[in-house]
């Protein structure tokens, strides 16, 4: 099994979705646990790619390319077995503060969570306050995520802890924020749950505050 | 043939359907293939490029890029397209010179060609350091006051009245009108009453905003500048475009503001030297902008003094300064605060790397990444000016630029990534007589010594041209 678990592990590191779902149906063959292959096949690939674009190795092309290969994998292991099985880590709201129409980064953390489990709503760019309340209680989120790239956007990031105590809603999500004028000090400030600095602290991020 | 705006704007609402992720995607793999086609690989062992050769093969990737990719509209999810002879013909149709201010305070930005002996236009730029409200004029007349500048940016506030200024709400319009006025009023403090302005106002994010600024009863002059940007890579969308419509009827300066990130959705150095040239043309061909502020951005460090991003800074300016008279303003990022020595040889080296590679002017720029609020002093921004008026007055080559910069880059490239955050601009400025402190002005004295010591003759600042 190890053998495989390198395969799929390469899979994701090449960049290669075909040969990724082919590894996931020699898996589900062989009676491999699809949460197994997730864990200990691709998963590991998908870390390692966050590493390596974090020293900036590769570069974003490269990360959307192993995550197509990833969810690919996972999709295809998905076929035959429950949704909770299959390494569901939590769900996540996530879209650009009000006034920012920058999405790159949230774009980067969406993807990353997707390729690690996350089930993901993307709310866009705009996005006020009072939708990212509304939407995370529609879908019943676990956390809600901003971004922001502009300082007189992200000033509208408190405004949603502030909604969510308003509303009685706080202790229902985790908030965190990122982006490149939040400050780390300045989000706990308001309240926020959660800081991330790059893509893959966001994603361990989230996967402690959904533990 | 030259495309008209108003072919630019049908265009916006006849092009292909394309869905947004698919556009990204195609970004990133255009400029793969276009740096094999013409072997571009990033040299770790070259910080200043000085081969033509190389320059103008990135002009054509970059040619080629912007005729495959083309401009994304984001609302339509349509891509606007131009062909070759299209943006040839319509780039060729761009200044070669704007003026900044009027009286005895305006100034020009001339084209420049790589090594030029003309000065690089220079403007002092903290667009994204937060300042408080009660320090606010005080702070933008300790830069203002530099004659080495030519025009200025504005500091941005975060907080007005005890209110925070937020983007689309009314405290925005206030705060930004209230900005702009300020900046005037320093202006005049200063004995530059008509000094140029790029963007009246840093606080003012929303187009009715800047629509609002135009009034001249807040401050604005016509030779004045106005940013619009790019949103992201190859990517506009009718919120900028409307600001377009208005201020280019107005005779507003236009200013592109592109900055693609490294390592996003272009990729490597390389490949987003070609994404950043292409930027220009989509300023050119759809915001019909007169002048381009470049800043390419490290997607980890946030700044643009690392090697391989000075190298990007050389490649481009020098691709468009041999290739075509587009204007370019080339933005320092630095990663480090005011009153470091880090922050001192990231300005030194980026006031080289631009000045001799051709930018037209020098936008100095953010200090602690545009983050840190008050964390910006203008001897940094100024030392980068100092360097760049130098190298051009000494007629100084590339690869002269290269061995220094090379030089001088581990003495801080270890530092990235931990940050020196410096001093508060109350902490190395007294903010009454609007002197630096002693400590930063010794470190100014070293600075000057050190690179002395590399053949930079500060002497040849006192001939004024």
């Amino acid at each position: 099994m190890s053998d495989l678990y390198a395969q799929m592990k390469q899979s994701i590191l090449d960049l290669d979705s075909d040969l990724a779902v082919e590894l996931a149906e020699k898996a589900l063959d062989a009676g491999m646990a699809p949460l197994e292959a997730i864990e200990k096949g691709f998963a590991p690939g998908m870390e390692e790619i966050g590493e390596m674009f974090d020293r900036l190795e590769i570069f974003l092309p490269e990360v959307i390319l192993a995550a197509d290969a990833m969810i690919a994998a996972v999709e295809r292991l998905k076929q035959n077995i429950e949704h909770a099985e299959v390494g569901f880590q939590g769900r996540v709201v996530i879209g650009t503060i009000k006034g920012d129409v920058h999405d790159i980064g949230k774009n980067i953390i969406k993807t990353m969570l997707i390729a690690t489990g996350f089930e993901v709503l993307d709310l866009g760019k705009d996005v006020s306050p009072n939708t990212y309340v509304e939407r995370a209680v529609e879908a019943d989120a676990d956390i809600i995520a901003m971004s922001a790239l502009c300082t007189s956007t992200m000033l509208h990031m408190p405004d949603v802890v502030r909604i969510l105590n308003e509303e009685g809603l706080r202790s229902r999500f985790k908030v965190i924020a990122g982006g490149a004028p939040v400050l780390p000090d300045w989000a706990y400030s308001w309240g926020a749950d959660g800081y991330g600095d790059s893509a893959s602290e966001a994603v361990q991020l989230c996967k402690r505050l959904t533990r | 043939m030259y495309v008209s705006y108003q072919e630019v704007l049908h265009r916006a609402e006849t092009g292909a359907l394309m869905k947004e992720s698919d556009f990204d995607r195609k970004v990133g793999q255009t400029a793969r293939e276009l740096v094999k086609k013409y072997d571009l690989q990033y040299d770790p062992d070259v910080a200043v490029n000085y081969d033509d050769d190389i320059a103008d093969r990135f002009f054509e990737a970059a040619l080629d890029f912007f005729v495959e990719v083309g401009v994304y509209i984001t609302e339509y999810q349509r891509v606007v397209k131009f062909t070759r002879e299209e943006t040839l013909d319509t780039i060729a149709g761009v200044l070669s010179q704007v003026q900044y201010g009027r009286n005895k305070d305006a100034k020009d930005v001339w084209k420049r060609r790589i090594e030029d002996y003309i000065d690089p236009f220079i403007v002092f730029s903290p667009v994204g350091n937060p300042v408080d409200q009660e320090l606010f004029q005080a702070f933008i007349q300790h830069y203002a006051q530099e004659r080495i500048t030519d025009a200025l940016f504005s500091p941005v506030l975060t907080k007005f009245n005890g209110q925070p200024v937020k983007s689309d709400v009314a405290s925005e319009m206030e705060a930004s009108i209230w900005n702009l006025k300020t900046l005037r009023e320093a202006a005049r403090m200063v004995g530059r009453p008509d000094i140029g302005l790029c963007n009246w106002a840093s606080t003012a994010e929303r187009t009715d905003v800047v629509i609002a600024l135009a009034d001249p009863a807040f401050g604005s002059i016509v030779n004045d500048g106005v940013l619009v940007a790019a949103i992201a890579e190859m990517k506009v969308d009718q919120e900028r475009l409307k600001k377009v419509s208005y201020l280019r009827q107005r005779g507003f300066i236009l200013e592109g503001l592109l900055g693609p990130l490294m390592g996003g959705y272009a990729g490597g150095p390389a490949e987003t030297s070609i994404c950043l040239i292409a930027h220009h043309f989509l300023a050119a061909c759809v915001y019909r902008t007169d002048i381009n502020v470049g800043f390419p951005i490290h997607i980890n460090y946030c700044c643009n003094t690392t090697a391989e991003m000075l190298w990007l800074t050389s490649i481009t300016n020098q691709a468009l300064a041999r290739n075509c008279n587009i204007l370019k303003m080339a933005n320092m990022f630095n990663h480090a605060g005011p009153n470091t020595e880090c922050c001192m040889l990231e300005s030194a080296c980026y006031g080289l790397a631009a000045t001799v590679s051709g930018a037209d002017a020098l936008d100095l720029g953010a200090l602690t990444m545009n983050r840190h609020p008050m964390r910006w002093a203008v001897q940094e921004p100024k030392l980068a000016a100092e360097v760049g008026h130098i190298a051009a007055r000494m007629g100084m080559t590339r690869q002269q630029a290269n061995t220094i910069v090379k030089a001088l880059l581990p003495e801080y490239q270890h530092l990235l990534g931990t940050m020196p955050l410096g001093s508060t601009w109350t902490e190395c400025y007294d903010t009454e007589r609007l002197v630096p402190t002693g400590d930063y002005a010794d470190l100014v004295e070293r600075m000057h010594k050190k690179l002395e010591s590399f053949g930079l003759d500060w002497q040849a600042l006192r001939v004024d041209r």
